[in-house]
């Protein structure tokens, strides 16, 4: 019958689930633990470039690695430094438990931030530092043990180089600068300084850490014959604010349309001419080598080693603008916004495209996701598990994050409905609007409810700070992992545990299994086993569950059952509320839907429904028909009829919990046919014989819950001249239903006035 | 040393997988879990936990379920187990029959389908004491 249906909605959960079990990861040798302190924005294009970079690189070597982003907010950087201690500290609590192998610091800030975290908290752990402009900073830390690094050339003289280079005519080179440590200044202004012999005809006008009026007298004072560096991005207004270079080139282009010249690929496409920006792959794939040579090689110290790669960089459009002759970029020089091609004149319609397309792959991916996610586990590919469950989290954390979205809104259309039966109810309690709404109510809260907690326990159960599977698994040891793997490996999904019965059934046989193991039965460690869908697990893994030292295995491995517990209840409760939808969409179809001229064989109709309830799930259902030779037709269309017996005959094996006889009986009685369905179940509650026929008579005892079924025979029969009643018989339940047959003559009639 | 229970009694299986997996991934093994699917059987499971030395800490019943109603069970379960907190989880209750059930016995709260988890946490964390 379909109860478990996909709800769209659930969709984001599914795919980071097979995110999460399906991740391929072919390197060998163990996982390593790296911290990324980065000036990067968390969302940020580069960091994520940098990153997978880096991983290739490790994993092209055999070494697999779990890279914990640590975006330190650009705002943070430009605050007061001090020493990066008290940063230190909050890095402290939230990797508490996480043993690192390596900590990578990208910018100055971080490289402070890292060498303080480390002393004070990860003794001994090798730091890796890149993308500094700071000599200073090289100095100060190159005498440190397991500290290295290589200062990032600085784009400074690059960029200058590219923009003298695109306007020759300039007398003006302004340098806005951010600085956020003051004791950086003198480095800066230093570095800047010892290029001013490379451009004698060049007037050099630095800004650093200069408010905002005098930037912008500045500007206005520079005419035409400037141009403008933003070299670090990023400013401190006097007030407190900050304006990222993309804000500051937006402000000052429109009052000073000079050309503005940075650092940042994310300030590309807004005003900026051009700038010298770092190619995070290159940066990337260094950070892995230098990572690997720290970690494996003998070659140590490999202290402040490379150059970096930086790439000039330029917009197509801004060149444009200010008339620059292709005759002045130079050759290294990559230009961004190329004039319009095939893209651009067909962008709407490739995005529909697309759209579209990932829309539909989107679905696949559920699908195949949620068929293939046991088989992934049992086919032995639990080796992946192991490098992509703290990655894949995070993924999940955002679906969850939708979840609740999703159920948010849920939960006002409830709030509205239940508005709505509230005053319904009081102006007509008995009316069918009423009933319906009631029913309609309870109905959905129940699946509803089921959602909500197991949305909420699914986020428990990722990202629960102490109590998470983040958490959990980062305190596991190698052999601690090897338990998880394999607990996840004979762990039984939803269907399992869904009859208390069985489930205490269950408690009771595995404890006396302990017992024969020899451990103490304690009863409670059964039902936590059966709770986390363990009870297969070998006699050996019990043994080694059930020590004390292991207990955060088996807590990880019930929040794993939890998460995947939790998708399987959003699932069947949403399956059980798209088909309470249903319902009401064909209730009111047959509703509105008259009858029409409309003419059935009453013989097919009964054969047809029958024919419904021949799949294997209805095996314990004895279905015997008892047709009348020679039945007629009646007045009502085919579907309607044949909705009629299905809603009759489902009733009755609802009512006989899926195991006897139903007969089905019909026979003509003068100028009107009988149908009666006949079963042998407990019969109708006397309290609810009342109101039988109407919508949602009572929940109790209805499997499949609507309350519809009988409200709707009773519409489609009295609908075209029938009549519908229910009696208890010899014991028996019997729904009787009495149509009129239409009549050869009267049908010769209507044939003959048509053609008249 | 006796271990306190919670009772989870709902027709509605889905319903009594949510609510035990919310409380055990909120109360660990503080508490054992025990569920049953209508009121007879929660019944049964209440007499069998204060057989076994158990204390039914808190009783956590649906309203409408087929064969015996969770007020009727609610009554019952406060007979066999006086000690016990009661909390009515209800998709729909008419307000004068839960005035009715009020009267009778001390019911903790009635909480209605969705609830909060914070609520619930609250509730059967002072079950707990």
């Amino acid at each position: 019958m379909g109860r478990v249906r996909r709800g769209v909605w659930l969709a984001p959960a599914f795919l980071s689930a097979f995110f999460f079990l399906a991740s391929p990861l072919s390197a060998e040798g163990g996982l390593l633990n790296v911290l990324f302190i980065s000036s990067f924005e968390a969302g940020a294009a580069e960091t994520a470039e940098v990153i997978s970079a880096f991983r290739s690189e490790m994993a092209a070597a055999g070494h697999r690695s779990e890279v914990f982003l640590e975006a330190l907010d650009v705002r943070r950087l430009h605050l007061p430094m001090d020493g990066g201690a008290h940063m230190a500290g909050d890095l402290a609590e939230r990797y508490r438990g996480i043993r690192f192998d390596l900590i990578l610091a990208q910018a100055s800030q971080a490289v402070e931030i890292a060498v303080q975290y480390r002393d004070r908290h990860a003794p001994g752990v090798p730091v890796y530092c890149f993308d500094t402009m700071d000599e200073g900073l090289v100095t100060r830390y190159s005498n440190l043990d397991a500290v290295y690094g290589r200062p990032l050339g600085s784009p400074l003289s690059p960029t200058l180089r590219l923009a003298a280079a695109l306007f020759p005519k300039a007398r003006k080179a302004i340098f806005l600068a951010s600085v956020g440590d003051p004791g950086h200044v003198p480095a800066y202004l230093d570095a800047l300084f010892a290029l001013r012999d490379g451009y004698p005809g060049l007037d050099f006008v630095p800004l650093v850490n200069a408010d905002f009026p005098t930037v912008e007298k500045a500007l206005a004072e520079a005419g035409r014959d400037a141009f403008v560096l933003l070299l670090p991005g990023g400013w401190v207004l006097p007030n407190g604010d900050f304006l990222s270079e993309t804000e500051m080139v937006d402000r000052l282009e429109a009052e000073y349309p000079l050309p503005y010249f940075g650092i940042y690929a994310s300030t590309f496409g807004t005003g900026l001419v051009g700038g010298c920006l770092v190619d995070r792959d290159a940066m990337g794939r260094e950070a892995g080598d230098m990572a690997l040579s720290i970690l494996f090689d003998d070659r140590k110290p490999v202290a402040w080693l490379y150059s970096n790669a930086i790439v000039p960089t330029l917009d197509w459009r801004a060149l444009r603008r200010f008339e620059i002759p292709s005759s002045l970029v130079p050759e290294d020089a990559v230009v961004k916004f190329e004039p319009p091609g095939f893209w651009l004149r067909y962008q709407r319609q490739l995005m529909l495209a697309g759209a579209l397309l990932l829309g539909l792959l989107f679905i696949l991916l559920v699908e195949s996701s949620f068929r293939r996610r046991k088989n992934l586990i049992l086919a032995g590919s639990n080796e992946r598990l192991e490098s992509t469950v703290l990655e894949r989290t995070e993924e999940l954390r955002t679906a969850n994050a939708e979840l609740e979205a999703s159920n948010a809104n849920l939960e006002g259309s409830l709030r509205r409905i239940e508005a709505m039966q509230e005053r319904l109810v009081s102006d007509a309690q008995d009316s069918v609007l009423g009933r319906i709404a009631l029913g309609l109510a309870h109905e959905v809260n129940n699946p509803l409810g089921a959602i909500q907690a197991s949305t909420f326990s699914m986020k428990t159960a990722i990202s629960d700070p102490a109590e998470g599977i983040t958490s959990i698994l980062a305190g596991f040891d190698r052999d601690q992992f090897d338990l998880f793997r394999r607990g996840l490996a004979v762990m039984s999904g939803i269907a399992a545990v869904l009859d208390p019965e069985e489930t205490m059934a269950r408690e009771e046989a595995l404890a006396r299994r302990m017992d024969g193991l020899g451990l103490s039965a304690r009863r409670s460690l059964a039902d936590l086993l059966v709770d986390s869908g363990l009870a297969e697990l070998s006699d050996e893994d019990l043994r080694s569950i059930a020590r004390e030292e292991n207990a955060r295995v088996l807590a990880g491995l019930y929040r794993a059952q939890s998460i995947e517990r939790g998708i399987g209840i959003a699932l069947q409760a949403t399956g059980r509320i798209a088909s309470i939808v249903e319902s009401l969409r064909s209730y009111a179809r047959d509703s509105v839907a008259g009858q029409g001229n409309s003419v059935s064989p009453i013989g097919e109709s009964l054969s047809g429904a029958a024919g419904f309830f021949r799949e294997a799930e209805f095996r314990d259902i004895d279905l015997d028909l008892e047709l009348e030779e020679g039945l007629p037709e009646v007045p009502v269309a085919f579907a309607s009829l044949v909705r009629v017996w299905t809603n009759l005959i489902r009733n009755s094996i609802q009512a006989m919990d899926r195991r006897g006889r139903i007969v089905v009986r019909a026979k003509g009685e003068g100028a009107s046919v009988l149908v009666e369905v006949i079963d042998e179940g407990p019969g109708v509650d006397p309290a609810l014989r009342e109101s039988l026929f109407k919508p949602f008579p009572g929940k109790a005892g209805m499997e499949s819950g609507m309350g519809l079924g009988l409200s709707i025979c009773k519409r489609i029969v009295e609908g075209s001249g029938g009549s519908i009643h229910h009696e208890e018989r010899d014991g028996m339940t019997v729904f009787a239903v009495r149509l009129p047959a239409v009549s050869r003559q009267a049908d010769a009639g209507m044939e003959g006035g048509a053609h008249a | 040393m006796p271990r306190k229970t919670i009772l989870l009694v709902d027709d509605d299986a889905i319903i009594l997988l949510a609510l035990r997996q919310e409380l055990r991934l909120r109360f660990g093994e503080a508490y054992a879990y025990e569920t049953a699917t209508s009121g007879a059987k929660g019944l049964e499971r209440a007499a069998a936990i204060g057989a076994g030395g158990d204390e039914l800490a808190i009783v956590i019943s649906d309203w409408l379920m087929p064969g015996m109603n969770g007020d009727e069970f609610l009554r019952k379960v406060h007979e066999l187990a006086p000690a016990a907190k009661l909390v009515m989880l209800t998709a729909h209750a008419d307000e004068s029959d839960m005035e009715r059930l009020s009267r009778e016995v001390r019911v903790e709260a009635f909480l209605r389908k969705p609830w909060a988890p914070e609520r619930l946490f609250a509730l059967v964390g002072a079950a707990l004491g």
